[in-house]
């Protein structure tokens, strides 16, 4: 009897080592009734990082947060920097006998956050793909929550970092060879992806699959493979591996950055444009016009 | 919205002169204009929302009191001829089928979750209302089935009530419990009453649960309906959006124009920037009550192309230089600035290297990010850049930093078709001299008054040059210990007398001469000290060997 309880795994436990094996690099969130579990090493990190009580279920590590405030202790987790795959029960299970199927419905991930106290109206939510095609670097970037969708293409690694810090997203996204081309170090959440993600042709694919249209010129994107190969690849992690909507998503635009003021990152940097120097002591010049007409520029600002 | 807009708009200053001047013109034309915008929500996250079916009833109401005040916008910007605002106003279209359909089926402040219920309004739907008018009746049909059971059994105390886990219940006291008719079925036992349930009261349940479940089911199909229906005019609304948001930040810099008397730049292609008593916009705002001391900036690709600042610490250079690129960049923006009057000519990119920062998780000092930082100036800056230097080459002894700063100044004096305008700080007055040998360079200085009790800064920027620093003043104000401040001024006095270092002597030993001059002078100097007849043969050699090294004779 022992040696069988052992050795044999609970249906549950399978379902959630499927879950766990789909959202690789994620805390798997499971629904069980009225509260979402973490199991195993899951477990003793969302115990620590909410500080929670770990517990065991037959000799598993466990630990959970009630369903009702789960949006809370997300929020927490992806401020920390951690992804989150939320697993729910798909079946009513009134109506099943038996086991209730069930299934990651989202992953949240900084870059990709829709309802959440993390996302404030003044600052947009950036999530980027980065990938290099013959010594030129196509960014592709998208805030989720108001489906502005677009890219650029340059050729000088300076020149990218100066306009990622610019950009300022929450999650990159980055092909590994061109992690290796330009050792990006950022503070934000990096994810270096498989060369095949950021591929020419299946990207340009997803793109007018997406678009539903035959061709990228109407969008001014002809022929920057290397824009197309970040944009289909960040729109279909979006989509495919984090489950997320991105049915309002209907344009992409090309951003024309010869026709912008060239602000170096030591620049927008050492005159706080947008974030002071000595964190939260000062505020940064967006922000400070606003200080005695609060009601009217802060809430324009809104 | 209007809020990520105006950080795209700081972040992305423009360099198209009409695009400039339409932001200027729709933020000119906004003076005296009262828009009221507060009520509008983010239009485009509600939006995403409600199209990718997250969006709460509250989502929904909010989408409605967000488009209310639209076609008032509409109203008001009518009489505006700004180009940008006739464009933009143009997406304001009409909105009132959306609110309606809205308004009509929700009401006015509706809760967070549909499972709260009580979401629609009534008279939507016949249905909703016959079971929601169901469940608020139950309250009295309990009380009347109370009083009617109470009569029944001529139990005083008995109690007809409902939870969650049971359902509902006929409760009367244990000592009671042996008066209840046998009709009536046992449903629990507490501590010291009994619970019973009556056929009737069953059917009462039953007729409850179903009607809660069908009004649930039906809440949220009518929902899921409306939210699908408004989801179809995103398009629309997010054109809405977009327009909002462009009015707003235009709205906001004309807003703060007025209340901060800024004015209008006139902005051309040509390479001169010509401010009059500008002001830094973020300390004039700190400054509570003080007024800000207003300073002029004259940069042009001819006879000004290099400023040279100098003066003590904390007398204002920074602030000064930080200034003068800021208002450059709000310009660009399109947004009016704080100055008397002002004519800029288009920059293409802005420079900085201001301030020590180490990068110590990098491995990097602070003169090595100093260096970088000036390196990848010189690599990228073309003839239309504005430059700002401060105090490059402090990170490192006196001399190889005089040597470093001096050659770099020399560099974007010469080289043209890379070095831009340039506001060059240093307490290093010894390049002041450059004004001389170089045509471009300009000396200016912070004024200093120098009283009885010490230094006061005047933060205003002056032609000409100084040769103090005042250095030990500012330890003292910064609070270092009397004893300590009295020695340095001792030490000061001694180097000042003693050493070659002293400033009148540094004259001639003049920067930009070759080092064959710098050498000899110093040699003779040198000479000059020693007294052949107290000096011993040994040392005689002594030196002679020391100086054939040092000047590499």
């Amino acid at each position: 009897m022992t040696i069988l309880s052992d050795t044999k795994t609970s249906p549950m436990m399978l379902q959630w080592q499927a879950c766990k094996k789909k959202a690789e690099g994620a805390i798997v969130l499971f629904r069980l009734g009225d509260f979402y579990e973490a199991f195993e090493e899951d477990a003793v990190l969302l115990s620590k990082e909410l500080d929670l009580t770990l517990t065991k279920r037959q000799e598993t590590p466990m630990s959970g947060v009630p369903a009702h405030t789960m949006e809370s202790y997300v929020d927490k987790l992806v401020g920390l920097g951690h992804r989150v795959a939320i697993v729910e029960q798909v079946e009513d299970p009134k109506l099943v006998k038996g086991i209730v199927k069930r299934e990651i419905v989202r992953i949240v991930t900084p870059g990709t956050l829709i309802n959440s106290s993390l996302l404030t109206d003044k600052r947009n939510n950036f999530l980027v793909a980065i990938t290099s095609l013959n010594g030129i670097f196509g960014v592709a970037i998208l805030d989720v929550t108001t489906a502005d969708f677009k890219g650029f293409e340059l050729d000088d690694i300076k020149k990218l970092k100066d306009e990622l810090y610019r950009i300022n997203p929450s999650e990159i996204l980055i092909s590994k060879k061109c992690q290796k081309e330009i050792n990006l170090d950022v503070e934000c959440s990096l994810n270096v992806k498989e060369e095949w993600h950021f591929d020419g042709s299946i990207c340009l694919d997803i793109l007018l699959k997406h678009f539903k249209v035959h061709n990228l010129d109407g969008f001014g994107l002809k022929g920057m493979n290397a824009l197309i190969g970040a944009a289909g690849a960040l729109l279909s992690y979006v989509k495919e591996e984090l489950n997320v909507s991105a049915d309002h998503i209907n344009t992409i635009s090309l951003q024309e950055n010869s026709s912008l003021m060239g602000l170096s990152h030591t620049t927008q940097k050492h005159l706080e444009l947008l974030t002071p120097l000595n964190n939260g002591k000062k505020r940064a010049h967006a922000s400070l016009p606003s200080r005695p007409y609060q009601n009217t520029y802060g809430r324009k600002t809104s | 919205m209007g809020g990520r807009l105006l950080k795209q708009w700081i972040s992305y200053p423009l360099l198209s002169l009409e695009d400039i001047e339409n932001r200027q013109e729709a933020i000119a034309s906004l003076v005296g204009i009262p828009l009221e915008l507060s009520a509008i929500r983010d239009l485009e996250r509600l939006m995403m929302r409600i199209q990718s079916g997250y969006a709460s009833p509250k989502d929904l109401a909010g989408l409605k009191t967000s488009l209310e005040p639209i076609p008032e916008v509409q109203e008001t910007l009518k009489n505006i001829h700004a180009k940008l605002l006739i464009e933009e106003s143009a997406h304001l279209t009409d909105v009132s089928e959306i609110t309606q359909m809205i308004g009509v089926a929700l009401v006015d402040n509706p809760p967070f979750r549909l499972s709260d219920g009580g979401v629609f309004r009534e008279g939507y739907n016949k249905e909703i209302d016959e079971l929601s008018l169901l469940r608020s009746d139950s309250h009295s049909w309990i009380a009347k089935y109370q009083v009617e059971l109470r009569e029944l059994t001529q139990i005083k105390t008995l109690k007809v009530g409902f939870t969650r886990a049971f359902g509902y219940y006929i409760e009367v006291s244990r000592g009671q419990a042996d008066k209840i008719p046998d009709s009536f079925q046992r449903r629990q036992t507490l501590v010291n009453a009994e619970r019973f349930i009556t056929p009737l009261l069953k059917e009462y349940e039953y007729k409850m649960q179903t009607a809660e479940q069908k009004l649930s089911l039906l809440e949220a199909k009518l929902f899921s309906e409306l939210r699908e229906k408004v989801a179809s005019f995103a398009s629309k609304v997010l054109l809405i959006a977009k327009a909002i948001a462009q009015i707003d930040c235009l709205f906001s810099l004309s807003l703060v124009a007025q209340k901060k008397g800024y004015i209008k730049p006139e902005m051309d292609a040509g390479g001169t920037i010509d401010i009059k008593e500008g002001r830094h916009p973020v300390i004039e705002a700190s400054l509570l009550g003080e007024s800000f001391i207003p300073n002029d900036v004259l940069l042009d690709e001819q006879s000004n192309r290099l400023i040279l600042l100098t003066g003590p610490n904390m007398a204002g250079k920074s602030t000064y230089m930080r200034q003068v690129a800021l208002l450059v960049i709000m310009a660009q923006i399109g947004s009016f600035i704080p100055a008397r009057t002002a004519k800029i000519g288009i920059v293409d990119k802005v420079f900085t290297r201001i301030g020590a920062s180490d990068d110590l998780s990098r491995g990097q000092s602070t003169f090595m990010v100093e260096m970088a930082e000036a390196a990848n100036i010189l690599h990228n800056a073309t003839k239309s850049s504005l430059i700002i230097l401060d105090e490059i080459g402090r990170g490192t002894s006196t001399y190889d930093g005089i040597a470093i700063a001096s050659s770099l100044a020399e560099y974007l004096l010469t080289h043209k078709e890379k070095g831009g305008k340039t506001l060059f700080a240093t307490h290093y007055w010894e390049l002041t001299e450059l004004e001389a040998k170089i045509p471009g360079a300009i000396n200016y200085h912070v004024a200093v008054h120098e009283g009885a009790d010490g230094i006061v800064f005047l933060r205003k920027i002056l032609r000409g040059s100084t040769d103090k620093s005042y250095g030990i003043h500012v330890a003292k104000l910064a609070g270092l210990p009397h004893e300590v401040i009295r020695r340095a001024n001792e030490i000061l006095k001694g180097l000042e007398t003693k050493k070659p270092i002293k400033p009148q002597k540094m004259k001639e030993l003049d920067l930009f001469s070759p080092k064959e001059e710098i050498y000899d002078h110093a040699l003779r100097e040198e000479l000059k000290k020693i007294d052949p007849n107290t000096l011993t043969p040994l040392e005689a050699l002594q030196k002679l060997v020391h100086w054939k090294k040092n000047y590499g004779l």
